[in-house]
């Protein structure tokens, strides 16, 4: 799986990439350029549904509002987190939607299967470019992703279908972190967060 | 910053009631013209045609199938061209109908800057913005529908009546950000329900002379496409940037009026319970992120 390095690096050199990245004016068309990028290496286009991205861009932007107060704690977790969240919404609105509408549509793959895996690829790209970019912007080294990854990417696609909240532990999993299969969402329950509250005598 | 209230006039004018029952009578007749030629083209055409040549355009007499459906296009086109000539002879709106105007932060439409008429800019971009996102939707209600400029104008008093508070408040200078961004917030959320129930789209479906009430009727959706205007203006602030272009507001508005719909539709359904509170709380989550 090959990073955009590129957008990476400007992204991370934005002085307010932390906040203009819960920005709608700011994420879409960020996305929209990776995304072209994306498929562009996979020598396919896409088209982009609007309203899906935009729905779960504010989704995500609730769920990140609703867990803020934890970024005090662990800063670098919390950007974790707020990544893997990021993949729960996008990836469900590809995976997961109740109509025939999906984020992505794909051309120029050979088969359906293709087109699947093509979208759901593109999607784990660009959030995992934003996480390291977000990481880099907090002056923390870019983070390497797990050289397994093809042994459990199908299970990963499989399983984000069912359940999308299960896409925040197959990130971190990518990034090298133990994953809270049990309760992925809730935040403060992540080892790092955890281990951060103990530290500073919070639990 | 909102400014005061001025002393306006506590009501629409008589003129400008007139005036715009007279600019939506035009466009009802420009919207029924269109579809009585619509009708006359796909339907009553091919049903004369048939009449006269029961074989049908498989049989012999095809020539007159052709002179029957050239007879309706023409009659189309001419009745179209006489109402676009007409509807652009009273209204010179050029820039509205191609969305290349520039929009001002929502309290400035409630300024009263034009004493004679403290109304007329309000319920000119705001008609024009709800008829581009009515527009943009092709499901048939829709198709069938208008915006009413008279209830736009409307919807201006509605919110100007309990606007004396809220100027008051921003002429404080006390005031902080987080208070500011809570009153325009507060201004949304009023503007939005004033709109819902004044109930600018309606679907027209019957001649404008016919009976008053009967020939409008709500559009369902009228939520969706109300929401993208008030986002349009909301999302505009003193440093609009792109926003401040009408086009540009308007595609966020929809945009995000897509997205939130069912939130915003359940704030609205609490309004009675909580004063509007949580509608001003969700059009603060979304200004905060975009």
């Amino acid at each position: 799986m090959q990073l955009q390095d590129a957008l990476i690096e400007d992204w991370a050199r934005q002085t307010e990439l932390r906040s203009d990245i819960l920005r709608w004016r700011w994420f879409e068309p960020a996305f929209r350029e990776a995304l072209a990028q994306a498929c562009a290496q996979q020598g396919a286009q896409a088209h982009l549904h609007d309203a899906l991205l935009c729905r779960a861009f504010f989704d995500w932007a609730h769920d990140v509002e609703t867990h803020q107060h934890l970024e005090t704690v662990d800063p670098l977790d919390f950007r974790q987190a707020m990544a893997g969240l990021l993949l729960q919404h996008v990836l469900a609105a590809q995976l997961h939607g109740p109509g025939p509408d999906r984020l992505l549509a794909v051309h120029g793959a050979a088969n359906a299967t293709d087109h699947r895996d093509l979208a759901a690829t593109s999607i784990t790209v660009i959030v995992l470019s934003l996480l390291q970019a977000l990481r880099l912007h907090a002056g923390v080294p870019k983070a390497a992703v797990d050289a397994e990854l093809q042994l459990y990417w199908s299970s990963f696609l499989e399983n984000a279908a069912q359940q999308p909240a299960t896409a925040i532990c197959y990130l971190d999993r990518m990034m090298g972190l133990e994953p809270v299969w049990s309760t992925p969402t809730l935040i403060g329950e992540r080892p790092a967060m955890r281990a951060a509250m103990a530290t500073s005598g919070v639990i | 910053m909102i400014p005061p209230s001025p002393p306006v006039l506590p009501q629409q004018s008589a003129l400008t009631t007139a005036e715009l029952t007279l600019k939506d009578g035009l466009r009802a007749l420009g919207l029924n013209v269109q579809l009585g030629a619509h009708w006359l083209v796909e339907d009553l055409g091919p049903k004369l045609a048939q009449q006269i040549d029961p074989d049908g355009i498989n049989g012999r007499r095809e020539k007159l199938h052709a002179l029957v459906d050239s007879a309706a296009r023409g009659t189309l086109s001419t009745l179209v061209t006489v109402q676009q000539r007409a509807s652009a002879k009273a209204m010179a709106d050029e820039p509205y109908r191609s969305l290349d105007f520039t929009l001002l932060p929502l309290a400035d439409y409630f300024s009263g800057a034009n004493r004679s008429n403290p109304s007329g800019l309000f319920a000119e971009v705001f008609y024009w913005l709800l008829r581009h996102a009515l527009a943009a939707r092709t499901d048939t209600p829709a198709r069938h529908a208008m915006v009413h400029q008279l209830a736009v104008d409307e919807a201006f008093w509605i919110v100007q009546s309990a606007q004396a508070g809220l100027a008051q408040r921003f002429d404080a200078s006390t005031d902080t950000d987080i208070d500011l961004a809570q009153d325009h917030a507060a201004l949304c959320a009023r503007l939005l329900r004033a709109l819902i129930t004044t109930e600018p789209v309606r679907v027209t479906t019957l001649l404008p002379w016919a009976h008053a009430d009967a020939n409008t009727v709500p559009v369902p959706e009228l939520l969706q496409v109300v929401l993208a205007a008030v986002l349009a203006v909301g999302c505009v602030t003193a440093s609009g940037g792109n926003l401040s272009r009408a086009a540009d507001g308007l595609r966020l508005g929809q945009q995000i009026a897509m997205a939130r719909r069912a939130s915003f539709a359940a704030a609205l359904a609490q309004g009675a319970r909580d004063d509007g509170a949580a509608l001003s709380a969700e059009f603060t989550f979304i200004f905060r992120h975009t």
